[in-house]
C-alpha cells in the first residue's frame, strides 16, 4: 500500500543511512510502485523549487538583452586587449550565451520550467537504471533478491535531490557533486539491504553501476559535442 | 523534564523520534569539547564507551554552524549589494575585478574584464535593487552551509572508502557523524570578512581542522598514525594529479590543433 506520509522519514533516515527505510521499502507489498512515487514525488518537488529559484534568480539580473549586448562589448573589449578575433569573440559569446539562457531558463519563455520535467524525467531514469544494472550485477554475485525489492531499495538514491529546495533562493543549491556522491552511498546501502550482500560485494556492485553509468553519461555528451560540431542545434 | 531521559510519558510521544531537535544537533558542550579536542566528551559524552552521537546530528550542527559562519560575509555581501541596488555576485564580483585592476594596472585583459562587471553590475536588475539585493545575498548566505554539507560527505566518502581498504572495520555512520565536529573549528572562517585578522582566522581554522579531522578519523578507524594520514592525504593528492594530467591533455590537444 502506498505510503506518501512516511516519505519525509524515509528520506530524512535515508540521508543518514540508517537500514529502517530501505527494509520498509523492501518488505513492501509493492516495491516497484512505491519506488516509482516516492522517486517522482521527491524529484518534482526538488524540481519546482529549481524552477521557482531559476525564476527569481532571473529576476535578480538585469533583463537578458541588456546582459547580453553588455557581455557582447566585454568581449570585443578583451578581443582588442588581447589580439584576438572581435567576430570569433562575439561569436563565442553568443555560442554560450545561447546555451547557458537555455538550460537556467534566463532567457524566459517556458524554459523556467525545464527543471519540473527533467529533474524528475532525469531521476526515473537514473533510478531504471541503477536498480536493473544493481539486480543484474548482484545475481551475478550470488544473491538471490528480486528485481521488485531492489526497485523498491534503490528508490531511496533519489534522497539528496532534497537538497534542492534550496535552490529556491536566488543563487543557493548544491551543487552535483555531493548530491552524487551521496546518492552513491544511498545506493550502495540500497544494494547491500535488498541484494544482502556483504559490504565488499555490495561496494564492487554500487561502483560498477555507476562506472557503467558514467560511460553511458560520457558516450551521449560525446555524441551531443559531435552533432554540435556537425552544425546540428544551430 | 531531562530531553536525555529514557522513560516516555504517553503526552510526550506527539511528535516523531525524527523530528525531535535533540536528534539533529549535539549538545552545545559537546560542539565545545570537539573544537578543544576532547574527543571523547565530545562523541560520548555520558561515557557509553561508544560513539553515540548521531550522523544526523553532524548534519545538523553543520548546518547550523555554517549559517553562524556565514553570517558576517552575508551581511558584507548585503551591505555591497544594497549599496550597489543590484545582486550580490554580480555587485562582489564587480568589486573584487576592479580593485584587482588597479593593483595590476598593466593588465589589459584584466582591465576590460573590470569594466565589463562594472557595467553588468550598473544596469537594473529586474526586480526592486533592494529586493535583487537582499534575496541573493540571502541565496549565497544559504551556500555555506550547503558548501560544508558538501566538503564532509564528498571527501568523507573517500576518506571512509580508503581506511575501509587499510583495514578499520566502523561503520560509516560513525565515521560521517565524528568527522562532523570539523565545523566547530572550521566557525572561525567566518571572520573572513575582517581586514589582517580574517586571512589569519581563516589559515588558523583549516589548520585546527585538519588536527581535528586526523584525530576524529584515528579515534573511530582505530589505524595508526601513517594509514590515518595516507587516507586523509590520498584523495586531493589524486585529484590535484587528475587535475594536472587533465590540464596537460587539454594543453596538448590545443597545441596539435
Amino acid at each position: 500500500m502506498l505510503q506518501p506520509r512516511s516519505y519525509p522519514a524515509f528520506v530524512a533516515k535515508a540521508l543518514v543511512l540508517e537500514n529502517e527505510p530501505f527494509e520498509a521499502m523492501v518488505d513492501d507489498d509493492n516495491p516497484w510502485m512505491e519506488g516509482f512515487v516516492l522517486v517522482t514525488t521527491v524529484s518534482l518537488l526538488a524540481g519546482v523549487a529549481a524552477a521557482i529559484g531559476g525564476f527569481l534568480t532571473a529576476l535578480t539580473l538585469p533583463a537578458p538583452e541588456s546582459l547580453y549586448i553588455t557581455l557582447l562589448q566585454g568581449g570585443r573589449q578583451l578581443a582588442a586587449t588581447a589580439a584576438l578575433s572581435p567576430a570569433e569573440v562575439e561569436r563565442l559569446v553568443s555560442e554560450i550565451w545561447t546555451i547557458v539562457a537555455l538550460f537556467t531558463g534566463y532567457a524566459g519563455g517556458w524554459s523556467h520550467l525545464l527543471p519540473v520535467l527533467s529533474l524528475p524525467g532525469l531521476a526515473v531514469v537514473w533510478w531504471l537504471f541503477f536498480s536493473v544494472l544493481a539486480f543484474g550485477v548482484g545475481r551475478a554475485m550470488g544473491s538471490r533478491a528480486s528485481l521488485n525489492a531492489t526497485f523498491g531499495a534503490a528508490a531511496l538514491i533519489v534522497a539528496p535531490l532534497i537538497f534542492f529546495i534550496f535552490n529556491i533562493a536566488p543563487f543557493a543549491g548544491p551543487n552535483l557533486a555531493p548530491i552524487g556522491v551521496w546518492s552513491l552511498l544511498i545506493g550502495y546501502r540500497a544494494i547491500q539491504v535488498s541484494q544482502e550482500l556483504e559490504w565488499r560485494q555490495a561496494a564492487i556492485a554500487t561502483l560498477i553501476v555507476y562506472a557503467a553509468g558514467f560511460l553511458l553519461v560520457a558516450a551521449l555528451v560525446a555524441a551531443f559535442g559531435i552533432g554540435y560540431a556537425a552544425g546540428g542545434f544551430r | 523534564m531531562s530531553s536525555q531521559t529514557h522513560v516516555i510519558l504517553p503526552d510526550r510521544t506527539d511528535r516523531e523520534e525524527w523530528l525531535q531537535r535533540q536528534h539533529w544537533l549535539p549538545d552545545w558542550q559537546q560542539m565545545w569539547d570537539a573544537a578543544f579536542l576532547r574527543l571523547s566528551d565530545a562523541f560520548d559524552p555520558y561515557e557509553r564507551g561508544e560513539i553515540t552521537v548521531s550522523m544526523r546530528q553532524g548534519i545538523g550542527m553543520i548546518f547550523v554552524l555554517g549559517l553562524t559562519a556565514g553570517l558576517l560575509p552575508f551581511l558584507g555581501n548585503l551591505w555591497v549589494s544594497l549599496r550597489a541596488g543590484t545582486a550580490a555576485p554580480l555587485a562582489a564580483a564587480a568589486l573584487s575585478l576592479t580593485e584587482l585592476a588597479s593593483a595590476y594596472a598593466g593588465a589589459p585583459a584584466l582591465n576590460a574584464a573590470a569594466n565589463t562587471t562594472s557595467l553588468l553590475a550598473g544596469v537594473e536588475p529586474r526586480m526592486p535593487g533592494f529586493l535583487a539585493a537582499l534575496l541573493s545575498s540571502l541565496g549565497l548566505w544559504l551556500n555555506t552551509p550547503l558548501g560544508w554539507l558538501s566538503s564532509w560527505i564528498v571527501y568523507g566518502a573517500f576518506v571512509a572508502a580508503l581506511a575501509r581498504l587499510f583495514g578499520a572495520t566502523n561503520r560509516l555512520q560513525t565515521f560521517f557523524a565524528a568527522t562532523s565536529f570539523t565545523a566547530a573549528p572550521m566557525l572561525l572562517t567566518g571572520l573572513a570578512p575582517i581586514p589582517l585578522l580574517g586571512p589569519l582566522a581563516v589559515v588558523a581554522a583549516w589548520l585546527w581542522a585538519a588536527i581535528f579531522y586526523y584525530q576524529a578519523v584515528r579515534y573511530v578507524t582505530r589505524l595508526d598514525p601513517v594509514r590515518t594520514l595516507l587516507c586523509m592525504a590520498l584523495p586531493p593528492a589524486v585529484a590535484a594529479l587528475t587535475a594536472t594530467l587533465f590540464a596537460l591533455f587539454v594543453a596538448l590537444l590545443l597545441l596539435i590543433g
